[in-house]
């Protein structure tokens, strides 16, 4: 189990890391690519979590939040593309 | 035995995993284009969460937890290369249309200023210039001589200049 643990805490290092990307981001849609990365990070560290206490519906978590950060992220692609988002900010 | 050999393979693969997350964490780091930092954040972050969720799935042995974990890696290899390409296509447009924009300022802006036609050689029927009325192709003027233009009394058109230079022909 201690393995786990050393699991969970570089999958945690890697989602601050990859929020450091949202705020790093020359361009709007890096700032999307990072909120994707965290996103796929975070439901690692739930599948993990999930087989860490036994419990199989932490799955379904997972499962819903991966499929909301898709279509979150397709929508928000959507919203830059109408608005212009491949200039600085 | 089985027991141990899935739990080492579920351990391999987890750790295939993570090391496929820090391998994208460090691609998006050093890319400079959006497209290369696409390409390795959603690549290896299909690969990372496949592996996880079969190594979890090897660990977990025969079991629900198992089939529940292969089900999820299943739609997740079939949906995040959608969204990705969705991504990507949108920001292509996008780039397209600030190119396009880019391109038709510089169009407006930085135009070249017109080249000069060739001035066209004076022929002059007289040596002494003035002495006949021409006509100027490029002022689109008419040049009579002085003594036409020159009034009654000499002293009024001080500059002979001014004289020589008159109405406009259109």
């Amino acid at each position: 189990m201690i393995f786990l643990r050393i699991v969970m805490f570089a999958l945690l290092i890697a989602a601050i890391l990859s929020a450091l990307v949202v705020l790093r981001g020359p361009t709007k849609w890096d700032r999307l690519l990072g909120y994707g990365l965290v996103a796929a990070k975070v439901n690692m560290l739930i599948i993990v979590f999930a087989y860490f206490t036994g419990n199989s519906f932490y799955l379904d978590i997972a499962l819903v939040y991966i499929i909301l950060s898709y279509v979150g992220v397709v929508a928000l692609a959507d919203y830059l593309k109408a608005h212009g988002g491949s200039d600085r900010g | 035995m089985a027991d141990l050999v899935f739990r080492v393979i579920g351990n391999v693969l987890i750790t295939v995993g993570v090391l496929a997350v820090a391998l994208g964490i460090v691609g998006v780091f050093r890319f400079r284009d959006f497209r290369l930092r696409l390409l390795s954040a959603s690549k290896i972050d299909t690969v990372a969460l496949l592996m996880i969720l079969l190594g979890v799935a090897f660990r977990s042995g025969v079991s629900w937890f198992a089939a529940k974990s292969i089900l999820i890696g299943t739609m997740i290899v079939l949906a995040n290369p959608v969204v990705t390409a969705q991504l990507a296509a949108r920001q292509r447009e996008d780039q397209r249309n600030v190119d396009m924009q880019r391109r038709r300022e510089a169009q407006v802006y930085d135009e070249p200023l017109p080249v000069p036609a060739e001035e066209p050689e004076e022929e002059w029927l007289d040596d002494e210039p003035g002495s006949h009325w021409h006509i100027d192709p490029k002022r689109r003027t008419v040049h009579y001589p002085r003594a036409q233009h020159r009034g009654d009394s000499p002293s009024q058109n001080a500059s002979p200049k001014e004289s020589n230079q008159s109405e406009v022909f259109e």
